[in-house]
């Protein structure tokens, strides 16, 4: 789920909650995986908040800590049909053993980048955004490239965001165990939803 | 009663990593009985058995016995998918090819007892080198021994401490490194994250003595072919690789029937029984 659409504001802080992932087929039918996570957002300046995160999912089901820091900043102010444009760098980590012992686990660090055009409608100032992400790791020269669009509708100091991305669509998904569901069998479909509380003096305000 | 402390002892650690991945390597169907359908091996050539693990669990298997009583036999481990009737062409191509013809379901699978696992290497493999040897009279280092994809790790691990005339594999993955890496999704996540246990098949390879002949769909997209080659470098000599053009997972005796026959055929004529 894109952390950074719109800044918060200096002096402002958001809570959030989110759940969803690619699609693939388990447990007797195709569906998004659970990946759910809990995050705190706080604007440190009018253009740039920073955020950090854990993962439920992956605790609960494989012993496997997951967490996540990065910061958001905003590049273009919008101006009339001109989208505001916000850029995100996010380090995301993991870490742990199944079973203990043979096979070892370990840790490993995915770096991740964000690019997002977002636009306001109506009087509340709904978002709808879209963009590009690229997702990193050390191990191999292999990113993975995705495209999202989605929503975030506001209501008062609450947001309700909803997004889609299509993850990897330049790679074939009939290679490989996992059954991933995307367009024409290219990469995989992700499908997220979130709520976030914001709070600080701007927090009830329009988006900037 | 407060959830709080369940809610608590989750977060904390307490009650993570109750699940892991080693159960999606199975995808058993249980059946009363078999259909052994198709009109290429004659029902009287046909019969079921049964035998038992060392640890009790009853395993069901099936002979498709040549007329030629001194016909030569082939062993097959079946892949993880469905049960015996799954394999059924399978049986039918290694019969129709002139050998006696012995398949199981390992445990969870079929009419076999029992839930897959870890055991279905420790003891479900042992028990079936046990069954053939007794049934045929025969010791098993005078026996083919062919896996496909799951199989082939059975059977890799199997022939560590049984190894049989020669040992085929057949589209099987190297280990559960390789199906979370390069296999499954192309990012870099240790197995340990997900898996209880390596199914370490090509440490088995180095390990067993029979001669390996290795063989593995070029085009597979279930298990990529540089699975082969993992396996083959783990391999001891004397070991050959074959990967079959134009043939996805688990189909190279469709796509390549005769070329596919002759390699076995002339593997075994390579290495002729010590006895």
């Amino acid at each position: 789920m894109s952390r950074s659409i719109r800044p918060l504001g200096k002096g402002n802080a958001a809570a959030s909650v989110s759940a969803g992932g690619p699609m693939v087929d388990y447990l007797g039918g195709t569906k998004p995986l659970p990946i759910a996570v809990v995050g705190v957002s706080v604007g440190v300046h009018d253009r740039v908040d920073v955020h950090g995160g854990a993962h439920l999912t992956t605790p609960l089901l494989f012993g496997l800590a997951g967490v996540d820091a990065g910061a958001g900043v905003l590049l273009v102010e919008p101006d009339g049909p001109r989208p505001a444009l916000m850029a995100d760098v996010t380090i995301n980590a993991f870490a742990g053993n199944a079973g203990g012992g043979d096979p070892p686990g370990g840790l490993r660090v995915f770096p991740e980048g964000d690019l997002r055009a977002s636009w306001a409608l109506g009087r509340r100032g709904h978002l709808v955004y879209t963009g590009p992400s690229a997702f990193l790791q050390f191990a191999r020269p292999v990113s993975f490239g995705s495209w999202a669009l989605g929503s975030q509708l506001r209501f008062g100091r609450w947001d309700v965001q909803a997004e889609s991305r299509w993850v990897a669509p330049l790679r074939d998904n009939a290679v490989g165990t996992a059954e991933w569901w995307g367009p024409a069998g290219q990469g995989a479909l992700s499908v997220h939803m979130g709520a976030r509380l914001r709070f600080g003096p701007g927090a009830a305000g329009s988006p900037r | 009663m407060s959830l709080r402390p369940l809610a608590v002892g989750l977060w904390a650690g307490v009650l993570p990593g109750c699940m892991t991945m080693d159960p999606f390597l199975f995808n058993p169907t249980a059946v009363d009985a078999y259909a052994f359908g198709g009109d290429v091996i004659p029902a009287e050539n046909v019969e079921e058995s049964t035998f038992r693990a060392k640890d009790g669990v009853r395993l069901h298997g099936v002979w498709c016995w040549q007329d030629d009583p001194a016909a030569p036999a082939l062993v097959f481990f079946h892949g993880n998918t469905g049960n015996l009737d799954d394999y059924w062409d399978r049986l039918e191509f290694y019969w129709s090819a002139g050998y006696t013809v012995f398949s199981f379901d390992y445990r969870g699978f079929g009419r076999s007892e029992g839930t897959p696992g870890r055991a279905i290497l420790e003891a479900d493999g042992p028990a079936a080198v046990a069954h053939v040897e007794g049934t045929l009279g025969q010791p098993f280092d005078t026996l083919p021994l062919l896996g496909l994809s799951l199989g082939g790790a059975v059977a890799a691990h199997t022939s560590v401490d049984a190894p049989p005339r020669v040992l085929i594999t057949e589209d099987t993955f190297a280990n559960t490194e390789f199906l979370t890496d390069d296999g499954a999704s192309g990012l870099d996540m240790p197995s340990g994250w997900f898996f209880e246990d390596p199914w370490d098949n090509a440490r088995a390879l180095s390990r067993q003595a029979a001669p390996v002949l290795i063989i593995h769909a070029a085009e597979d997209t279930f298990i990529p072919s540089t699975a082969a080659d993992i396996l083959y470098a783990a391999a001891q000599d004397p070991k050959a690789l074959w990967k079959v053009p134009g043939a996805d997972h688990a189909e190279i005796h469709t796509v390549a029937p005769g070329d596919y026959a002759a390699r076995i055929a002339d593997w075994l004529a390579r290495h002729p029984s010590a006895r």
